[in-house]
């Protein structure tokens, strides 16, 4: 079941268009991974989507009916989180939380749910004022006060991408466990968070969705393979002799050899006749599989030619 | 609304805000009421002490102390409550509270009276104090104070203070950062302030006017028809303002 439809939306800066109808569905219970460069369109979608902008055409469609600008009935029935919350500083979090609950027009058991919220983001022990929290902190707050009131979608805006390594698996083990429960549609740049938790992937680049597909499916679709080549010859030769050839998409240096990222039917053995055709000896030809960032790059190129 | 008022609320009183208004009244208040009574004492003693002796100085009246009062007031007291507002009205936008509180299923006429009661009624509060103190100094010191009179002048100063707070909640709303809005602002409550030196025509009737009714009214010096004109523009200008604040705050991104 949808939950979620966005239509042909558009929206422009004076000249510069920064959605250019912009189409896309999200299902229940999934996590929706809505990748894509930095100033492709992520933010502005998502800001449209909450109403902290107004679109220009197009229509949002929330579990069957067509919301409108600072829909007060809708923003009961979604939570957000941003990209660097912002509290004000004075407050403790379960005060935070406590807002957030009557914003929401909480009045039953209340404080079971904020306590509920705050055990859930593992700050239930933590009595000091927001001012004072790690960036981590933070953002498990933000976290917790999007799923007080049982919010059937949950909008993340680069959560993790203010945070470092640490703060960054504490937010995606939240949203793991999340998964099966709630509806997200969480935004990234960074591919490997999205490949970790996302079950669709939505790509978006210059205001347009490039592509949109479970998650299992996307590298299959992209006909994609990739193979870790080791040579007698240093990575960054064995590249250059291999970059011209038409089946191969991208060379990257990796730690154990030159990962080839190669497209179209019978790659693997013209990648190998054309090894066997160099002066080289063969170490290594391990096939490995595409990431989300291969196949991300792939579209992009696709797109640009 | 009732959780918005809250949250504003406690910006008033989980910072130290909320002293700032208070003091201000406080400190302002007696200090009107004892550089009245006093200046004139202390002149002649400065006087006497550089052996200037046949220096007669006309003698204090009460009337100096409502004068003090409501000058400081209307110098002081509302430029840092305009300096208040501002930061009031633009703190959620600055410091990127608006995308909790935006998320959240509120109404921007609310979001927005919120911030003009909470500010409003610590205002008031303090003046409310400050005017106590003003009334019992005065009484003390000169023996006398005219209660009625003076709490009508009292509130034609509130609606004046209600103007400015209006006018400082819609050039927030288009700014969305502290400086600009409290320079506009600034420039607006000068261009009023000398405004007010003509009462002629059109003058008699402007907003600019609040400056100079609370002493005629004391004085007994102004009919109600002089005195309701400004004020009623005054108030009717203050509800355009907020519902075009609310306008502006639609119509521009939230975030």
């Amino acid at each position: 079941m949808t939950l979620l439809r966005i239509e042909n939306l558009k929206k422009a800066f004076g000249d510069i268009h920064a959605l250019r109808g912009v189409s896309l569905s999200v299902e229940k219970n999934e996590i929706y991974g809505f990748i894509g460069r930095n100033g492709a369109g992520k933010t502005t979608t998502l800001n449209i989507l909450m109403s902290f902008l107004r679109k220009d055409a197009g229509r949002i469609i929330f579990a069957g009916e067509e919301i409108g600008f600072l829909d007060v009935a809708y923003k009961k029935k979604i939570g957000f989180v941003p990209d660097v919350p912002a509290f004000p500083p004075y407050l403790t979090g379960r005060e935070v939380l406590t807002f957030a609950a009557d914003f929401l027009g909480i009045h039953e058991n209340k404080r079971e749910k904020v306590e509920e919220a705050l055990a859930f983001s593992g700050l239930k022990d933590v009595r000091q004022k927001v001012g004072t929290y790690s960036r981590g902190m933070r953002q498990r707050l933000s976290i917790a006060q999007a799923l007080l009131g049982d919010s059937q979608l949950l909008v993340m805006d680069e959560p993790t991408s203010a945070l470092d390594p640490v703060g960054r698996r504490e937010v995606l083990d939240l949203i793991k466990r999340l998964k099966e429960e709630r509806t997200i549609l969480y935004s990234t740049h960074i591919l490997s968070d999205a490949e970790s938790v996302a079950d669709r992937i939505g790509l978006i680049d210059k205001g347009k969705i490039l592509l949109e597909s479970p998650m299992a499916e996307i590298k299959k679709t992209k006909d994609l393979t990739a193979y870790i080549v080791q040579t007698d010859l240093p990575v960054e030769e064995l590249a250059e002799k291999l970059e011209t050839e038409p089946f191969i998409k991208e060379t990257k240096a990796e730690e154990d050899g030159l990962l080839c990222l190669l497209s179209g039917e019978g790659a693997e053995k013209r990648l190998l006749s054309r090894l066997s055709g160099l002066d080289l000896t063969v170490y290594k030809f391990v096939e490995k599989t595409p990431s989300l960032e291969d196949a991300f790059v792939e579209v992009l190129h696709e797109n640009a030619r | 609304m009732k959780t918005l008022v809250k949250y504003d609320l406690y910006y008033f009183l989980k910072t130290p805000k909320w002293v700032i208004p208070l003091a201000l009244a406080v400190f302002l208040s007696a200090l009107s009421v004892l550089s009245a009574r006093y200046m004139n004492t202390l002149l002649e003693y400065v006087l006497r002490s550089e052996g200037i002796e046949d220096v007669t100085l006309p003698p204090v009246t009460v009337m100096e102390a409502y004068r003090q009062y409501f000058t400081n007031h209307f110098q002081l007291f509302l430029l840092v409550a305009l300096f208040l507002g501002v930061h009031l009205f633009t703190h959620d936008f600055s410091r990127h509270h608006t995308t909790f509180l935006f998320a959240k299923p509120l109404r921007t006429p609310h979001y927005l009276l919120s911030k003009s009661l909470v500010l409003m009624l610590a205002l008031f509060v303090s003046l409310v104090v400050g005017f106590v103190v003003f009334a019992c100094y005065t009484h003390f010191l000169f023996g006398e104070f005219a209660l009625l009179p003076f709490i009508g002048a009292f509130f034609v100063f509130i609606t004046a203070v209600i103007l400015y707070v209006q006018v400082a909640q819609l050039l927030s709303v288009l700014f969305k950062q502290f400086l600009a809005p409290l320079l506009l602002t600034l420039v607006v409550f000068f261009l009023f302030s000398s405004f007010a030196m003509f009462d002629a025509g059109i003058f008699a009737f402007l907003p600019s006017q609040l400056f100079n009714i609370p002493l005629a009214i004391i004085e007994g010096d102004t009919a109600l028809g002089e005195v309701l004109p400004p004020v009623v523009i005054a108030l009717v200008l203050s509800i355009i303002l907020f519902f075009a604040s609310n306008e502006i705050l639609k119509r521009r991104p939230l975030v």
